[in-house]
């Protein structure tokens, strides 16, 4: 539940229909890339555009069996996983050290959260 | 935390910082001063093909005595950055006498400074960041108020729906709007249909603005909302309850007690946004393609372009962070003073 109360109707409907609006926004790009990857390059980027054409996965055999789609996806991976392992293993102290002196003076602040 | 453990524990990521920022950010600063160039001769060189004998005369680089091209590096003062910003040229197209009315003296009075290459991308930099930044905020917290009043079932789904344009790498993002604004795409019929007429986005420098703003504000707009949508879990109850006790109308209420209470994550999505759109790449690579690079200039993009010189790389990059800690330090020191006044 809404932790400001009820708003006014006028603004009620401009929430709801501002986030339907922005959810389309925010999916539709995502949608019609899925639509195009899954098309002949004829329909693609057909004008005007298709709703609705017939569907091929050969482009993505193409990138995963014969462009090494692959090879960068495993680098991706390796960056990824590597910053995550680091970054965090290096900051976490500090954000601990960080808080723990922030408010109260070192010895009170190390006694009050003995315990926990 | 005992005093002696505190160094122990902020150690590491000190150690990260100054190897992987502050050192580099010196070398930049070092380099921005200093220029190295090969010594060159000019040496006659003289080719017997019978029967005839060629002399030519041609550049060669100098030897040291372990034959190796000999380098001198000098600094250079300023002189890096009185190259990229051209300060005569830029004075020169600003102070040049004009003729015509006013609309044409103004036009070219912004249109020749423009073309020096350092000063097209600080134009369109400052642009992108101060358009985006209002319209992230208000669209951010507007999803937050939105999000908040559906209930139980619909907000996980709107909530993932709504990150999605934030977590998607942006080069993929960028690349899914632009497809939208390709001609005769969804997004250029859509609008002709609308009776706007026929835009031909990625045909004009100026048009092209648009979807990059458009792309900017979809993109970072999700990173507002999901820390407002945070942060309104943090309210109070009883505040609120108060004024409603209070009798305080909802815009009252969202004014002095939601408002006041996300303050703090204004600032901070102001600062971070400001950061992001200040060294945004991905749409201008994406969105140009190339062809109109030149036309659509962006100081990370300009930097990147004159990488092959780092003197003069290291002297843009040097002025550009000076150029974001000068959109930085109204922020930060609002936030200062909000701070130091509690």
């Amino acid at each position: 539940m809404s932790p400001l109360g009820r708003p006014p109707a006028s603004v009620r409907a401009i929430l709801v229909g501002g986030l339907l609006v922005w959810l389309v926004l925010a999916g539709f790009p995502f949608l019609w890339m899925a639509a195009i990857s899954l098309r002949q390059p004829v329909d693609a980027f057909a004008v005007p555009p298709k709703l609705l054409a017939p569907v091929t996965l050969a482009h993505y055999a193409q990138i995963w069996l014969a462009d090494r789609f692959w090879l960068e996806f495993l680098n991706s991976a390796i960056v990824t996983v590597g910053s995550l392992g680091v970054s965090p293993a290096s900051r976490s102290p500090a954000t601990t050290a960080g808080s723990a002196s922030g408010s109260c003076s070192p010895t009170t602040s190390s006694r009050s959260r003995a315990g926990s | 935390m005992p005093t002696r453990t505190f160094p122990g524990f902020v150690a590491p990521s000190l150690a990260a910082m100054v190897l992987l920022i502050a050192l580099p950010l010196l070398g930049v600063g070092w380099l921005a001063f200093h220029n190295a160039y090969l010594v060159m001769e000019v040496v006659e060189v003289e080719t017997r093909s019978p029967p005839e004998v060629k002399v030519e005369r041609v550049p060669r680089a100098v030897l040291d005595a372990e034959g190796r091209p000999l380098r001198v590096w000098e600094r250079v003062g300023g002189r890096n950055f009185v190259n990229i910003t051209d300060p005569e040229r830029a004075w020169a197209a600003l102070s040049a006498p004009r003729t015509g009315s006013l609309g044409e003296r103004l036009r070219a009075v912004w249109a020749e400074p423009i073309a020096i290459d350092f000063w097209g991308a600080l134009e369109f930099t400052p642009l992108y960041v101060l358009a985006t930044t209002p319209a992230i905020l208000l669209l951010g917290l507007g999803l937050a108020l939105a999000v908040d009043r559906t209930a139980g079932l619909l907000e996980g789904p709107s909530i993932f729906l709504s990150l999605l344009p934030f977590i998607v790498t942006p080069v993929v993002g960028a690349l899914s709007i632009k497809w939208l604004f390709l001609d005769d795409a969804v997004a250029s019929v859509a609008l002709e249909a609308a009776g706007l007429g026929k835009i031909y986005f990625l045909k004009n420098a100026l048009a092209l603005r648009l979807p990059i703003l458009l792309y900017g504000i979809w993109h970072a707009a999700p990173f507002a909302f999901v820390v407002f949508h945070a942060g309104l879990q943090t309210l109070p109850k009883e505040s609120i309850e108060a004024a409603l006790v209070d009798g305080a109308s909802w815009g009252q209420r969202l004014r002095h007690v939601v408002l006041a209470h996300l303050a703090p994550l204004v600032t901070f999505v102001t600062l971070i946004h400001v950061m992001d759109a200040y060294r945004v790449l991905e749409p201008i690579l994406v969105f140009s393609g190339g062809h109109l690079a030149d036309s659509l200039q962006h100081l990370t993009y300009y930097i990147l372009n004159t990488e092959q010189n780092y003197f003069t790389a290291s002297a843009s990059a040097l002025s550009t962070i000076a150029g974001v800690l000068v959109l930085l330090v109204p922020i930060l020191v609002r936030a200062w003073r909000a701070e130091a006044s509690r």
